[in-house]
């Protein structure tokens, strides 16, 4: 039989499109895991009621893409690539609290476009950066001096404080744990804006500037940028980056707090940057994708609950469970068990409520503590832990020439700092992963316990299902301009919120001027105005008072109402954290003509 | 044509010598009177002077230090094009939040933002603290900071107290803890050169050269600034703060600049308030599980 040539060309036609179809290229631009029913990104607001869950100043888009957001092209939006999330509430109004399950975006889940309102977050109000970075850096270079700390015999020197991005390859390919604040200097070159966003006219502040001015990844392998990151750059199983084959074994491990910090390569007369010195903000370029830093081994940072060593957190799959293909509504009877509770937690229980934590009390707490006890906290512990590994006393901690001194709890001076110290609220909170700036992009298992604060872009990606990849953040996740996370298939991404972490984490002075904090009406009140309800603009100015906060640096477990819990995030700072603003007459805001 | 005589009697004669000798007189005492005067309005015009000049002096060196907080300029930026924000903080701010167009280098005003109030950082790092202020001051680095008795006082009287002692008042009965730059609450008359303690505390000291101001470098007492004024213009003057607990909240401090300033004969004292400062806790507090907080309009393209 003859077969017509239309039909053959018909018939080829139909086979490349078969083909094209079946190509992972198609697949890869529809969001990979839909429906809930195979993939889970929570938010677990448990132990922070009253708060949402997420909150942007640009627009939140679920489900969206990556080309939707800042990281691609530097016009911003933040997206999930999945519109039924999870967030998990606690009910207060109920007796006894109950787990109310949120799906998808709602006004009580997430509030968004708050850009030019008087709702805008002003985490960055000026420019600024939300913590004061040199304090950080300050402390870890100080740290790294020899002579400055003893630790113990087994800690090697190049695993605490500042460290050079080789010294910082090399402690991750031996799975090295490191210390302590850790500082990692990662070179960035002048000029070397690649302008692939063709943005590189912009710095990250919003400034017109001379691309040639603006730094970027090594284009050379001179100086500094022997060993720093080049476009493409990943952290990767396999890959030889510094001469460093990173093994399978490969384990971003610290225990205290990691800070990515972007330098000079080389002397700038022009900037006043000398090699080794950090890069301001309106140093680097506007779009975060020009600084794309891709991680793609475990992240463990105060991890916690990871018996086998994988960098995931254990209790993972059973927190999923509880919402799996749950709808709308309060969980009244959520598959949490006693062999659930994640055991770090019985410790943490017992702090903050003064009674030990026994099956049978467990049985007796409300379904909203239940869910959050499976979350497990290792930011007290892997403090502690940095602490004795470095033997760091409490006048060593004061003794840290940052200015001012870390806020700390009397007594200690003589004695090495334990977990309860960092759990006291005077205790001045340490923010835990840090970027200075650029796109972060995390991959594999992510286990920290802490603030998260990235002043650029961040992308949370869960991306290999088959592994399958877990990404376990508790504590809260600050970021500039633009997040995206992505959801695929067989994956699991929770965020737990925790303000016990980070309440009492000082923010930089600047801020607190440049968004207004005079604003105080002296005859009115004089409050401390640190944090206000619901809006999150801490210190905005506008006379605002802690007293509608529900929790702070206490967690809470039983009972809780809007009245009665907690300390409205730490309304006495800690000492040694104090600041000073003026107290002025609050004023009209000029007209514009 | 007849002539008339007229003769002059002896009786005569001496009424007109009387009668000269009073003029001689009046025109002496006249000179000597003009000439008193010309020397007192000389002196009166001088002491004006130097009121004025020492006035301006103690402004001056009053603003020195209160600008110094104020516009915090870096000066170590050196690279043009120098940006136009340090000439109106206040303004970079506002703009900036509102997008508005004005000019001002907005890429380094939010690089190196000026804090548009007193420079919190200062004072917050001094009072690194939320104990009472005499706790907090004794971990101080800054010198020129003092209070009085237990940091209780609700209003200002170190400057008083300067100038009682400046008024020929004996200088007496005051004395200054080393550590924590608390002056003694008893009623005391206070010296200046007592508020000088070598590089525990010690006042900005200023001097002139040729009308213009300059600052004494870490003098270690008051001789020392007299020493070094006779070497230019012979001015001397000196600033501090003194900080007293805000009447309306007893957490509060009142923050004041003073100073002291003698030219010639003059001395003057002034004193302004800086503002209430409050130990505000800057603590991160609470927040979404997931923030976002872009200060740019990044909905619109670059």
């Amino acid at each position: 039989m003859k077969i017509h040539p239309t039909i053959t060309k018909l018939l080829f036609t139909l086979v490349l499109c078969a083909i094209f179809v079946s190509d992972d290229s198609l697949a890869a631009k529809a969001p990979a895991c839909v429906g809930g029913s195979s993939c889970m990104f929570l938010i677990d607001m448990t132990a922070n009621p009253g708060d949402v869950a997420i909150m942007t100043n640009l627009d939140y888009v679920a489900p969206g893409s990556k080309s939707d957001t800042a990281i691609d092209d530097g016009i911003g939006v933040n997206t999930t690539n999945i519109a039924d999330f999870h967030v998990l509430s606690r009910d207060i109004t109920e007796a006894p609290n109950a787990l109310k399950l949120t799906i998808g975006e709602t006004g009580n889940s997430v509030v968004e476009d708050q850009f030019g309102s008087d709702t805008q977050l002003k985490y960055f109000a000026g420019g600024n950066h939300l913590f004061d970075l040199e304090r950080i850096r300050v402390s870890a270079d100080w740290m790294a001096q020899p002579g400055n700390l003893n630790p113990d015999s087994g800690v090697l020197a190049g695993t605490y404080g500042t460290l050079s991005f080789s010294q910082f390859l090399g402690n991750i390919q031996e799975h090295r744990t490191m210390y302590g604040f850790v500082r990692v200097k990662i070179p960035l070159e002048l000029g070397g804006c690649l302008n692939t966003t063709g943005n590189c006219d912009r710095n990250a502040l919003g400034g017109v500037v001379t691309p040639s001015d603006l730094y970027g990844f090594c284009q050379s392998s001179v100086d500094m940028c022997s060993c720093a990151p080049t476009s493409g750059f990943k952290i990767k199983e396999g890959l030889t980056l510094c001469g460093l084959v990173m093994p399978s074994s490969a384990q971003i491990r610290v225990k205290g707090s990691l800070l990515y910090d972007f330098v000079a390569s080389e002397d700038n007369a022009v900037a006043g940057l000398n090699a080794g010195d950090s890069i301001p903000l309106s140093l680097l370029p506007w779009a975060p994708r020009e600084l794309y830093f891709k991680v793609e081994v475990p992240i463990m940072v105060n991890w916690e609950f990871d018996t086998d060593a994988d960098g995931a957190m254990d209790n993972m799959f059973n927190i999923a469970a509880v919402s799996m293909g749950g709808s709308n509504g309060l969980l009244t009877a959520p598959p949490i068990t006693w062999e659930m509770v994640a055991p770090s937690n019985m410790v943490e229980y017992e702090y903050y409520t003064g009674e030990v934590l026994t099956e049978t009390v467990f049985e007796g707490l409300d379904n909203a503590s239940k869910y959050h006890l499976m979350m497990p906290s290792g930011y007290a512990t892997g403090w502690a832990e940095a602490f004795d590994k470095l033997n760091i006393t409490g006048g060593i901690w004061r003794g840290i020439p940052a200015e001012p001194a870390y806020g700390l709890p009397d007594g200690f001076e003589n004695t090495i700092l334990t977990a309860n110290v960092v759990r006291d609220h005077n205790f001045e909170d340490i923010p835990t992963y840090l970027y200075s700036g650029g796109l972060i992009d995390m991959h594999d298992h992510v286990n920290i316990s802490g603030l998260v604060y990235v002043p650029q872009g961040m992308e949370l990606e869960a991306k290999d299902s088959s592994l399958p990849t877990r990404q376990y953040i508790i504590g809260a996740v600050v970021v500039r301009d633009t997040f995206y996370i992505e959801a695929k298939t067989n994956t699991i991404t929770v965020i737990s919120s925790d303000p016990t972490s980070y309440s009492t984490a000082v923010i930089n002075t600047a801020i607190v001027a440049a968004r207004g904090g005079g604003g105080v009406v002296p005859s009115a009140s004089f409050v401390a105005s640190n944090s206000d309800a619901g809006d999150g603009q801490a210190g905005s100015g506008s006379g605002d008072t802690n007293t509608s906060h529900i929790t702070g640096d206490h967690l809470c477990y039983t009972g809780c109402t809007s009245e009665s819990v907690g300390s409205a995030g730490a309304a006495t700072a800690p000492s040694g954290a104090a600041r000073w603003i003026e107290v002025r007459p609050l004023v009209p805001a000029p007209t514009p003509e | 044509m007849r002539k008339i005589q007229v003769r002059i009697g002896k009786q005569q004669k001496g009424l007109t010598l009387l009668l000269v000798l009073v003029l001689l007189v009046v025109t002496i005492s006249s000179s000597l009177f003009f000439q008193e005067r010309m020397t007192a309005s000389t002196r009166i015009s001088g002491a004006t002077r130097d009121n004025s000049v020492s006035l301006i002096l103690a402004e001056s060196a009053m603003e020195n230090l209160r600008g110094g907080f104020i516009n915090d300029y870096p000066l170590s930026d050196t690279s043009p094009p120098y940006p136009l924000y340090a000439l109106d903080s206040r303004d970079c701010t506002w703009n900036l939040a509102h997008d508005v167009a004005t000019g001002i280098d907005a890429a380094a005003c939010q690089a190196d933002p000026r804090p548009d109030v007193l420079r919190v950082a200062d004072i917050g790092g001094l009072m690194s603290d939320t104990v009472a202020l005499e706790t907090s001051l004794g971990a101080a680095d800054v010198g020129y900071i003092y209070y009085v008795g237990a940091a209780d006082q609700v209003l200002p009287n170190l400057l008083q107290r300067v100038a009682n002692a400046g008024a020929g008042v004996t200088g007496t009965g005051c004395t200054i803890e080393t550590g924590t730059h608390s002056v003694s609450e008893a009623e005391c008359n206070l010296d200046i050169s007592t508020l000088f303690g070598g590089t525990n505390y010690s006042p900005l000291a200023f001097t002139t050269s040729e009308g213009l101001l300059f600052k004494v470098e870490d003098p270690e007492n008051w001789q020392a600034v007299l020493d070094q004024a006779d070497n230019y213009d012979g001015t001397v003057a000196a600033a501090w703060l003194e900080l007293t607990v805000n009447t309306e909240n007893p957490d509060a401090v009142d923050v004041w600049v003073q100073a002291v300033a003698s030219v010639g004969i003059a001395t003057s004292y002034v004193q302004r308030n800086a503002g209430t400062y409050h130990p505000a806790s800057n603590v991160l507090g609470s927040l979404a599980g997931l923030v976002e907080s872009s200060n740019i309009d990044r909905r619109l393209s670059p």
